[in-house]
Parts: C-alpha cells; sequence; structure tokens
C-alpha cells in the first residue's frame, strides 16, 4: 500500500511542533482576527493504529518512498467484508460532497444508487456539487447552520479549524489508537492521511487517502507521435519546441488548457519549492521565490505564444474532454485522472511527461502531492449514530479484494458491468449510473490497477521516476492556524495575480505587489506560526 | 359623503378582506422583516459556528473597509458605480424606445409575435445567456473558430477586459429589455386615442403626436421606474458579472455585490459582507427618498406621497 511512512524523528516534529501551534494560535487571537482562542494540531491526538489489509497481494509492491503498489488482475476470489447492513436502522443520511463526472440519474431512476441503498440498509441522500463550486456550497451550508452527516471539508474553508471542532464530531473516542480495529478499513488508511484531520487534541474527520504522486502533467503521445515531436522533453526550451509544435489554432488545437497547472510545471523545472522552503528555522514561501516568480512570468511569454487554448483565463472549460478530444494535448491533472480519462477515452494514448530540470541535466524534483484528499466530517450527534455512520465509511474504505470494492466501482454483475478477460467492463447502464462520487465521501487508499498491465508498468515507471526524489513541504503536519482559516483568502490573491500576469493584464512585476498582499492576508503570520512550531 | 366610520366598524365591515390579506402579510414580516434583524451580525464578529447571541459585539470595526478606504472596495465601489451609471443613462430608455415602437406596429399578429420572441431572452437563467455569449463569441467560439479556419480577422471580445462593460451592457439589453417594455406598453395603452386624434385634427404628425400625447401619458410610470431603479443603484446584477470574472480579471469587474460574496461568504468575514451590504441598503434608501422629493418639486407623485 502506499504509505509514504513517516521517519521516527518527523513524526516527534510534527506532535512537538502542534502544541506549539496552540500557544501561536492565542497569540493570534490577542491581535483581534480570532474571537476564541483557536486550538489545533495534533496536540495529544492518539492517532488510529495503522493496520494494512492484506487481502490481495500486489504484482508490484509498494515502496518505502511512496511509489504505489501495482496490480495487473483483479483478484478471482473476493471477500465478502461485512455482515451485517452498516448502516440498518439509521434511515436517512445526508451527505455533502464534489464531484468531478457529470451528474447520475437521481435515485429513483438509479438501480446503482438503490443498490448502494440496500446494501448500506440506509437512504443516502447524496448532494453533488461540481468541485468548481464545492467551497460556496459548503460555505454557504455552513452559515446556514445545518450540516449534512457526512460533509467533505475542503482545505480552503475558512475558519476550518472552528468549524471542524464546534460542528463535527470529535472522532476520537472512536478511532484512536486500538479502538479502530472496529472499523478495519478505516485502519487500512496510512497515518499520514489522518494527520489534517486533528484539532485541539481531538480528530474530527476520516480521510479520503492519496499517494504522493501528486499532480501528473498528461501529454497526448498520439498526437505528439503524429507530429514526430519528442514526448520527453529535456529541457524548459525543448518543452517550449513541443507546445509550439502542438499548436495549431486554424486545426483547433493547442498545446495548453489550464493556466495554473503550467505554473506549477514549468516552476517545477526551475526549481520552486514545495509550499514552503525551511533553511536554518526559517521558512521562505514558496511565492517569495525568484523561482516563482519566473514561472509565472515564463507562462505569460507561452500564454502570449498563442499555445493555450483561447478561452483558458475564464477558467470555465471542460479541460479533461479538450483533452480527450485533442484539442489540447497537455494537461495537468491528478494522478488517479490517468486511469479515467483513459476509460473515458479510448482512442487518446495517454502519457506522463516529467518535468526535465528547466537547463537540462535529468529530472527535476516534483513537489509531492498532499497524502489526502479532503477530509470528511461526521456531524455532531449520539454516540450510536456516529458509530454507524462511522460503519457506512469503514463499508466506503472496503479495498481491492472486498466484494463491497467491487459493488462500489463498478455496480452489479450483469446488470452493471460483465468480467471480460478477468476485468470487469461497464455496461451502457453502468457507465450512466455508475457515477455516484462515493469515492468522494471516503475511499480505499490507491492502487495502480488492476488494469491494462502496459497502462499499470507505464504507471509505476513514472512513479518510480519521479517519486523517490519527490520534494515534501517541511510545513507537512505542522499546524497554523492563519494557513487553516485563511487558506482561501490567501490562495485567491495569487491565483488572480496569476491570471492578471498571464493574461498579459498587468506586468511580470506585478507579482511582487500581490506577494506583499498575501504576506498581510497571512502570509507572514503563517510563516511565524510555523517557525514557532519548528523551534520548538 | 357619510362621515368616516369608526375603526371598530370598519373592522366588521371589511374582516373578510383583511383576512384576505393576512397570509401576504404575514409572509412579508417573515420573509422581509425578520429577516433584517439578522443585520446585526454587522456590528458583531460572527463567525459561522456560534449563534448571532453569541458573537461578540465589535462596534463600526465590520465598517472599517468603508471609512478607511479598503483599496479593492474602492474598486469595487467604482466599478459599481460606472456600471451602474451605464444601466441607467443607456439601458433603462431602451425599453421606452421599444415600446413606442412595437406601439406603433398595426398588425396585431406581428405584434404578438415580436413581443413573445423578445420575452423569451428573460426566462434564461444568467448561466444560459453567459455561455450562449460565449459559445458564440468567445475565443474559441462559432465565430472566431469559423474566423481562424478562413483567415478572418479574430474578435477579441470575452475576456477582454477593455470591453467588458459593452459586453454585460449589450447582455443586460439582449436578456431583458423585451420585458421591460411591458409596464411602458400597458401605459401607453392606457392612453385615450381621442387625443391622438385631437393632434391630427390640428394636423400634427406621428412625431407630434408621440411628443405631445404618448410621452406625457406614461411619463409618471416613468418616474416611478427611474425611482425604483436608484433604489437598486448599487447592486448591478451578481450572477452575470461572477461568471465572467475570471476571465477578465477583478479591476474591472469587481461590484460590491461580487465583494461582498468573495469576502464575506468565502472569506468568512460575515460581519464585513454585513456591513457593506447594509450601507448599501441604506444609501438606496436614501437615493429613492430624495429622488421621490424631487419628483414632487416637478409635480410628480413619484412612488408614493402623503395626501
Amino acid at each position: 500500500m502506499a504509505n509514504s511512512a513517516l521517519t521516527r524523528r518527523r513524526f516527534l516534529t510534527l506532535t512537538g511542533g502542534a502544541a506549539a501551534a496552540v500557544a501561536g494560535s492565542g497569540l493570534l487571537a490577542a491581535c483581534g482576527t480570532s474571537t476564541t482562542p483557536t486550538t489545533g494540531g495534533a496536540g495529544s491526538v492518539t492517532f488510529p493504529e495503522y493496520a494494512p489489509a492484506t487481502l490481495v497481494k500486489p504484482d508490484l509492491p509498494a515502496t518505502a518512498d511512496g511509489v504505489m503498489a501495482g496490480f495487473y488482475e483483479y483478484p478471482a476470489n473476493l471477500a465478502t467484508a461485512f455482515t451485517s447492513k452498516p448502516g440498518e436502522g439509521l434511515g436517512n443520511v445526508t451527505v455533502l460532497t464534489n464531484m468531478f463526472n457529470p451528474v447520475p440519474p437521481s435515485a429513483g431512476s438509479n438501480a446503482y444508487w438503490q443498490e448502494v441503498n440496500n446494501r448500506l440498509g440506509a437512504t443516502l441522500d447524496i448532494t453533488m456539487t461540481p468541485s468548481a463550486d464545492y467551497l460556496s456550497k459548503l460555505s454557504t451550508i455552513i452559515a446556514g447552520g445545518q450540516l449534512p452527516d457526512l460533509t467533505l471539508i475542503s482545505s480552503k474553508l475558512a475558519h476550518r479549524a472552528d468549524v471542524l471542532t464546534r460542528m463535527c464530531a470529535d472522532l476520537s473516542e472512536f478511532v484512536s489508537g486500538s479502538a479502530v480495529k472496529d472499523y478495519p478499513f478505516l485502519a487500512n488508511i496510512p497515518r499520514d492521511a489522518w494527520l489534517p484531520t486533528a484539532y485541539g487534541g481531538g480528530i474530527y474527520g476520516v480521510p479520503i487517502p492519496r499517494g504522493i504522486a501528486g499532480t501528473i502533467f498528461f501529454s497526448r503521445n498520439d498526437l505528439i507521435r503524429a507530429r514526430s515531436l519528442n514526448n520527453a522533453p529535456a529541457s524548459y526550451a525543448e518543452f517550449v519546441t513541443l507546445a509550439e509544435g502542438l499548436t495549431d489554432a486554424k486545426a483547433n488545437r493547442w498545446a495548453f488548457g489550464g493556466i495554473k497547472r503550467v505554473i506549477v510545471f514549468v516552476g517545477t523545472m526551475l526549481g520552486v519549492p514545495n509550499t514552503w522552503k525551511a533553511e536554518g528555522g526559517k521558512f521562505v514561501s514558496e511565492f517569495e521565490t525568484e523561482q516563482r516568480k519566473e514561472a509565472v512570468a515564463r507562462t505569460a511569454e507561452l500564454y502570449k505564444k498563442g499555445l493555450f487554448h483561447p478561452d483558458s483565463l475564464g477558467g470555465k472549460l471542460q479541460v479533461r474532454d479538450l483533452f480527450g478530444n485533442g484539442t489540447i494535448a497537455l494537461h495537468g491533472d491528478g494522478y488517479a485522472a490517468w486511469d479515467t480519462m483513459a476509460a473515458a477515452y479510448k482512442a487518446a494514448e495517454i502519457g506522463a511527461m516529467p518535468a526535465p530540470k528547466a537547463e537540462g541535466g535529468g529530472i527535476a524534483q516534483h513537489p509531492a502531492g498532499a497524502a489526502a484528499f479532503a477530509i470528511t466530517a461526521v456531524k455532531k450527534g449520539d454516540k450510536a449514530r456516529i458509530k454507524q455512520l462511522l460503519k457506512i465509511c469503514d463499508w466506503l474504505a472496503a479495498p481491492l479484494g472486498t466484494t463491497e470494492y467491487m459493488f462500489r466501482k463498478f455496480g452489479i454483475e450483469g446488470t452493471h458491468y460483465t468480467m471480460q478477460n478477468g476485468k470487469p467492463v461497464l455496461t451502457d447502464k453502468g457507465k450512466v449510473e455508475v457515477k455516484l462520487p462515493l469515492e468522494y465521501v471516503i475511499d480505499a487508499p490507491p492502487v495502480l490497477g488492476p488494469g491494462d498491465k502496459a497502462r499499470v508498468d507505464a504507471q509505476r515507471a513514472y512513479q518510480e521516476k519521479v517519486v523517490p526524489t519527490m520534494l515534501r513541504s517541511p510545513a507537512d503536519g505542522l499546524y497554523s492556524a492563519t494557513a487553516v482559516d485563511k487558506a482561501g483568502e490567501m490562495s485567491k490573491i495569487i491565483d488572480a495575480a496569476e491570471l492578471d500576469i498571464v493574461s498579459g493584464r498587468k506586468p511580470a512585476a506585478y507579482w511582487d505587489e500581490a506577494v506583499a498582499a498575501w504576506k498581510k492576508a497571512g502570509g507572514d503570520a503563517a510563516r511565524a506560526e510555523y517557525e514557532k512550531a519548528v523551534s520548538s | 359623503m357619510a362621515a368616516p366610520a369608526s375603526p371598530w366598524r370598519r373592522l366588521r365591515r371589511d374582516w373578510f378582506l383583511l383576512m384576505l390579506g393576512l397570509p401576504g402579510l404575514l409572509l412579508v414580516v417573515l420573509f422581509h422583516y425578520v429577516p433584517l434583524a439578522g443585520n446585526v451580525i454587522a456590528f458583531k464578529d460572527y463567525r459561522p459556528y456560534l449563534t448571532i447571541w453569541e458573537a461578540p459585539w465589535v462596534g463600526f470595526t465590520n465598517f472599517r473597509v468603508i471609512y478607511e478606504g479598503d483599496p479593492a472596495f474602492l474598486n469595487a465601489l467604482s466599478n459599481t458605480l460606472i456600471i451602474s451609471l451605464i444601466q441607467v443613462v443607456v439601458v433603462f430608455p431602451i425599453p421606452i424606445a421599444l415600446a413606442l415602437l412595437l406601439n406603433s406596429l398595426l398588425s396585431e399578429k406581428i405584434k404578438r409575435v415580436v413581443q413573445s420572441v423578445l420575452y423569451l431572452p428573460h426566462f434564461m437563467s444568467w448561466v444560459i445567456v453567459v455561455a450562449l455569449f460565449q459559445q458564440m463569441l468567445g475565443n474559441a467560439g462559432l465565430y472566431n473558430t469559423w474566423a481562424r479556419v478562413h483567415d478572418l480577422p479574430l474578435l477579441h471580445i470575452i475576456g477582454n477586459s477593455d470591453l467588458f462593460l459593452p459586453l454585460i451592457t449589450s447582455q443586460a439589453i439582449w436578456k431583458d429589455v423585451g420585458w421591460g417594455t411591458i409596464i411602458f406598453l400597458a401605459a401607453i395603452s392606457r392612453v385615450d386615442t381621442e387625443l391622438f386624434e385631437a393632434v391630427a385634427v390640428d394636423g400634427g404628425g406621428r412625431l407630434r403626436q408621440l411628443w405631445h400625447v404618448t410621452l406625457p401619458a406614461i411619463r409618471s410610470v416613468v418616474v416611478l421606474l427611474l425611482i425604483l431603479r436608484l433604489g437598486d443603484v448599487l447592486s448591478v446584477g451578481f450572477e452575470q458579472i461572477y461568471l465572467q470574472q475570471a476571465a477578465v480579471g477583478q479591476d474591472v469587474s469587481e461590484v460590491l455585490d461580487t465583494y461582498v460574496y468573495n469576502r464575506g461568504i468565502l472569506d468568512g468575514n460575515f460581519g464585513m459582507a454585513a456591513a457593506v451590504g447594509l450601507v448599501k441598503g441604506v444609501v438606496g434608501l436614501a437615493l429613492v427618498l430624495i429622488a421621490n422629493k424631487v419628483a414632487h418639486l416637478f409635480g410628480e407623485r413619484g412612488i408614493y406621497s402623503r395626501w
């Protein structure tokens, strides 16, 4: 399994640092930004004991530095993990989460959804919000004061720590230490992923685990080959040549679709730190580095050359679809999108492009992805209900090798999928109905495959190339109340500035102004909190 | 006339009518007046996880962005005023002109068809309207894709911050002008046709009829709608602008409504957002009262008057 294990020393830093974060946030309250002292961080939390599930032996075992395990085949013998319905008697279970797919048919006309309800023994009432609008939806729901039973808590939510500790259930008595044994598949979630759930000595959510492979810059290898271009550029100059070769505006073809991911990719080539850089106890934000400024400036040049889809700036493009139909040829997305896109766009030959060092000389250090996509919080309530909701989470986290997993991912055999050559193939009905975003409520830790051997091998090869040298953020696992509470406001300043510069509305030098605003909005406070956390 | 009945007798006489009005009154109180009390969070440091009672009082701290002149706030305010000015000067008169034009159509059948076609866009949500404009005029939209293939000049309209004002103005016209004619058409239809005949008898043509009969007849309605419009002067349409904000940047597109949303809802500054909203409401109310007073000075009835 993809557990990027924490070293002992590092874990001590984490827990020790978190205690200091409490003091740090008290200081913040005195400045008037917070009405109640925000306590947070791991504190005295005992995280759930990690007990990896060993249902199926992977073809390619996971490595210690975080390369995910790979499977070529679906296991022939499935175990049924749940003998009773986990949600029996709960009645209606309301869920709020985001989604990236088209909305599936409603429960009334969706046999898959009905069967989910049947197997859970409860009625899942899921509010699905497109991921782009999720923060707005979540903020308004919270302002309304009525949380659903299970809520995906976005990392950009304002006052996140307080929202979690005041409106959501403290799960520590149910999952801390060995208590998690009641939920074997929650115990299967690595400890790294649990870190962002801890606030003020409690555990306020269940993480949706992710591997550290993070974002991948995908390429349409078929399009690249058709133009006799090089799909593995060895320097920034070669990368630009590739992008220029892929662009043919007359034929409705461009190299890129999304601005942000290109900035990050160019930044990776230039050696931008992952969020923060720590030097002798001093924290420097990636935004303050020359390289990050340069990355934005270079992306602006790429934009000026006309290498971006002309409507990129609005941020409302269906970038995946454009990548799938060949309108754009390079597209940054989460590593999990590889399988999703390969399944959706059969004609596309999808490859992954590691970022070269800008001046050549090998592969650059890539930023490690977060160990959790987000966390799902449970509404406060009586213990019996919370326990049962956690049972549902446990069911949702059942990994490869269980009948629950197969059903969650593919539906009912015969109705939603058929087994062909040992692999499940979705029927037309399955393609429409098995689109409930259950994987954004809780999911099993990610693995590569099972799937087409060539694809699993390509995914594994990419990870083996990139993961061992991945840059981790020195702030990982450290707690800063400001960084958590002001995340949305702070990232908006940066995002707006990036768009302004890339579009040419503002000169590259405007970056300094934006970073100054970012510092004022919380960047400096976050730095101070992190520095304090490390020094104690 | 008989002497006015005593309140008690009037109540006995009208109780049924009053009962009919009661549900409406309750709804207005419940949904318009009770929520007004929520404005109190403008003076509190409100957090979503606290109840309004628990949140501590902070006086006028939330109004700081206004009286200290936060640059982002000032930018939003000036954009709002510019857009509003354009809407009053350019967009407001168009339905009047259109109503006059429609009224001059002789064939009832054609009039119906034209009216229906003009009303239709009003029923589309802004999301659809913005998407339509994007699909037609977008940089990868219908025209530009075609033009690119045929080596014709491209139209850089969507996402061009210099053209943002004309763009949203034309969208507003396209969407709501037809709908806006309804009230004017109703007012015109009330005009006594004998007056037109009188002008004709005196030798006046169509222009004179328009100037001396139609316009004076609808003047009070125009003034009424203009006064109501002034009350909304600080609201210029949230959805339309929010949907197109990313493409042109906040410098030209941030208005008070989006500022309140971005800072208030997304950044969790509910107190500040409420403060800005409250000031917006107060300014709107003041404008309506002043405009009404001015209307009285010019001998119009305005939206209300004391008899």
